[in-house]
């Protein structure tokens, strides 16, 4: 596997707050998932790749080379930021059409490649709508559009699930494991494992700036399968919604609040899966899905005790 | 193990503009025409260009003309003549607007990036914190030129095609330079202690209001300083007066208001700019190199 993103000793400090800490990794093609919570150094590590901040010590390379005011090596990377604030009164044609001729292009080809780019991403029909007109998916999609639209050799996604509803979610990881399907190499973060796991099983671990681990997922999933997950679900009826769980093996314990249903399961991917499904069935009034630890506190607990 | 189809072809094509920030200037036109009250501003500034437009052909065509009965009453009107002095009042006049355009196009124009992280969304394509600072500063200045400079120098031409003749033309070309001069001496500080504002405050509604408090405060101020010490001199640091004595050098005004010498008038103008330009680049180049 070809190595994109070398990084080596690398640290980086804000005054007093260490962001990343003596942090030495590789990542090759294909789709990584960077794994952290938040504050473990995630977005500061995009920023590092793409040359926005400089190292205070430490080097990393991109594709063999520094990225810092290196507009070369710019032109390969595409970035979708955490943040989805825009020019509201833009429509989301425009705002990649923009940046597409910032980027570089000519008007004939930074419009036939947004056009192209918002077409991936399942926006041609709200291409010509206000952003603020748009949802948090839809933002969240036109985002990934700017950062596909230059075609680069390394996509960097920071945290796109955030904020997203259930069918967001599988919309997003939908998006992520087709650009994965094609052959583009892409890093994706989050702080949320489930999340990562339905796009990679390839993870990069980093807490409290440095690297915990690296590796397949499964080896990773495993430490934290031995420990329970508590899922909080606000929905209109928690006792209907109960009846879907209490009959499963992995289900150690239910629990009520009010409109709220709280899950303690040894198998979450399966109880994540249900929950989906009972969301596009549209079955049960569920409301909002919240992992207590599914952050991966737990597991970052057992890697770091 | 997943099956790649590996179809996914990097960007192969040519990159053109080697100057991005003109396309910079070219985004930020489309999203500030995109708004009705900026439009609104705009078309009231050109009543100005209108008015003054009647003025030249009114004393071209009608003033000149020894056998129309108007050319007499038109000779009695003050600062009715087509001179140097018509077109300083010009720019003079639309300074105000000038002020109040930029202010609204500009407060906002790099807060808002800061604000929604869009900074960071432009510094991870291909360009520089040079092509950023040149694209905004570059946009203002044109809307600046397009209000004063560019309605300028379009009223000396048709004074020029209403009076055609080789004296009209020693008589005007002077005024072209004093025009572009005065114009620019008027927007750069403008635009830079906006777009400095901006920088530095991160709501666009207080980099705007703090701009125009600071400059009622330094108008005060000078008036103050010259009224109690009784000498007009001081209005020299009246922000203001200072551009206007600028305009009456390059316009060979002398209804002067107060004697100090212009360069000293020049030396504040150059120390707003060059301040306030230190302050964006400052600030943007800190968001890209952090």
């Amino acid at each position: 596997m070809e190595t994109l993103i070398e990084v080596k000793t690398l640290s980086k400090w804000f005054g007093e707050v260490v962001a990343l800490n003596n942090l030495s990794l590789k990542i090759g093609t294909g789709v990584t998932g960077l794994l952290g919570p938040n504050g473990a150094g995630k977005s500061t590590l995009f920023k590092l790749m793409l040359g926005l901040y400089t190292p205070s010590r430490g080097a990393i390379e991109v594709m063999g080379h520094n990225p810092r005011n290196n507009l070369d090596c710019l032109r390969k990377l595409g970035y979708c930021p955490e943040s989805d604030k825009f020019y509201e009164n833009m429509t989301g044609f425009e705002f990649v059409y923009w940046l597409n001729r910032q980027w570089g292009m000519s008007r004939k080809e930074a419009t036939h490649s947004a056009e192209e780019a918002i077409d991936i991403v399942t926006m041609t029909d709200r291409m010509d709508d206000p952003i603020d007109e748009y949802s948090k998916g839809m933002r969240q999609r036109i985002k990934i559009a700017q950062a596909l639209a230059s075609r680069p050799a390394l996509l960097m996604l920071d945290e796109p699930m955030g904020g997203l509803d259930p069918q967001g979610r599988e919309e997003m990881f939908s998006l992520i494991r087709r650009l994965g399907d094609e052959g583009r190499s892409v890093i994706v973060s989050s702080h949320i494992l489930y999340e990562i796991e339905r796009v990679t099983d390839n993870v990069v671990l980093l807490f409290k700036g440095s690297l915990l681990a690296q590796g397949r997922i499964r080896e990773i999933r495993d430490l934290i399968d031995r420990h329970p997950h508590t899922i909080t679900i606000q929905c209109g009826d928690p006792r209907k919604l109960s009846q879907h769980f209490h009959n499963s093996e992995s289900t150690m314990n239910l629990d009520f609040e009010e409109n709220a249903l709280i899950i303690r399961t040894r198998d979450p991917n399966d109880c994540f899966t249900k929950l989906n499904q009972l969301y596009i069935d549209k079955s049960e009034d569920i409301e909002e899905i919240s992992c207590t630890d599914d952050d991966l506190q737990s597991v970052f607990k057992y890697l770091t005790h | 193990m997943p099956i790649y189809e590996q179809s996914y072809r990097e960007y192969d094509g040519e990159l053109r503009h080697k100057y991005r920030w003109v396309i910079i200037i070219q985004q930020e036109l489309r999203v500030l025409i995109k708004s009705k009250f900026f439009l609104m501003m705009m078309l009231f500034a050109m009543l100005h260009v209108i008015l003054r437009l009647l003025q030249v052909t009114a004393y071209d065509v009608i003033a000149q003309d020894p056998n129309s009965p108007l050319a007499l009453a038109f000779s009695q009107i003050a600062d009715f003549a087509v001179d140097n002095l018509l077109f300083f009042d010009f720019i003079r006049i639309q300074s105000p607007v000038v002020f109040l355009v930029v202010l609204f196009a500009g407060s906002g124009m790099i807060c808002n990036d800061f604000n929604n992280n869009l900074v960071d969304v432009y510094f991870a394509k291909p360009i520089t914190w040079r092509d950023y600072a040149i694209g905004k500063i570059g946009t203002l200045v044109l809307i600046g030129l397009v209000l004063t400079a560019v309605p300028g120098i379009i009223l000396v031409g048709v004074h020029n095609m209403l009076l055609p003749g080789l004296e009209t033309v020693k008589e005007s070309w002077v005024w072209i330079p004093a025009i572009l001069g005065f114009s620019l001496v008027i927007i750069l500080p403008c635009v830079t202690a906006v777009l400095a504002s901006s920088a530095l405050i991160k709501s666009k509604n207080f980099a705007a209001i703090s701009i125009f408090m600071l400059l009622m405060a330094n108008s005060a101020f000078g008036a103050t300083l010259a009224g109690v010490l009784r000498n007009p001199n001081y209005f020299v640091w009246a922000f203001p007066l200072t551009i206007n004595r600028l305009g009456q050098v390059m316009f060979k005004d002398t209804r002067l208001i107060f004697q100090t010498h212009w360069m000293w008038s020049l030396a504040i103008v150059a120390v707003v700019t060059g301040v306030s330009t230190l302050i964006v680049c400052m600030k943007i180049r800190r968001a890209e190199v952090a």
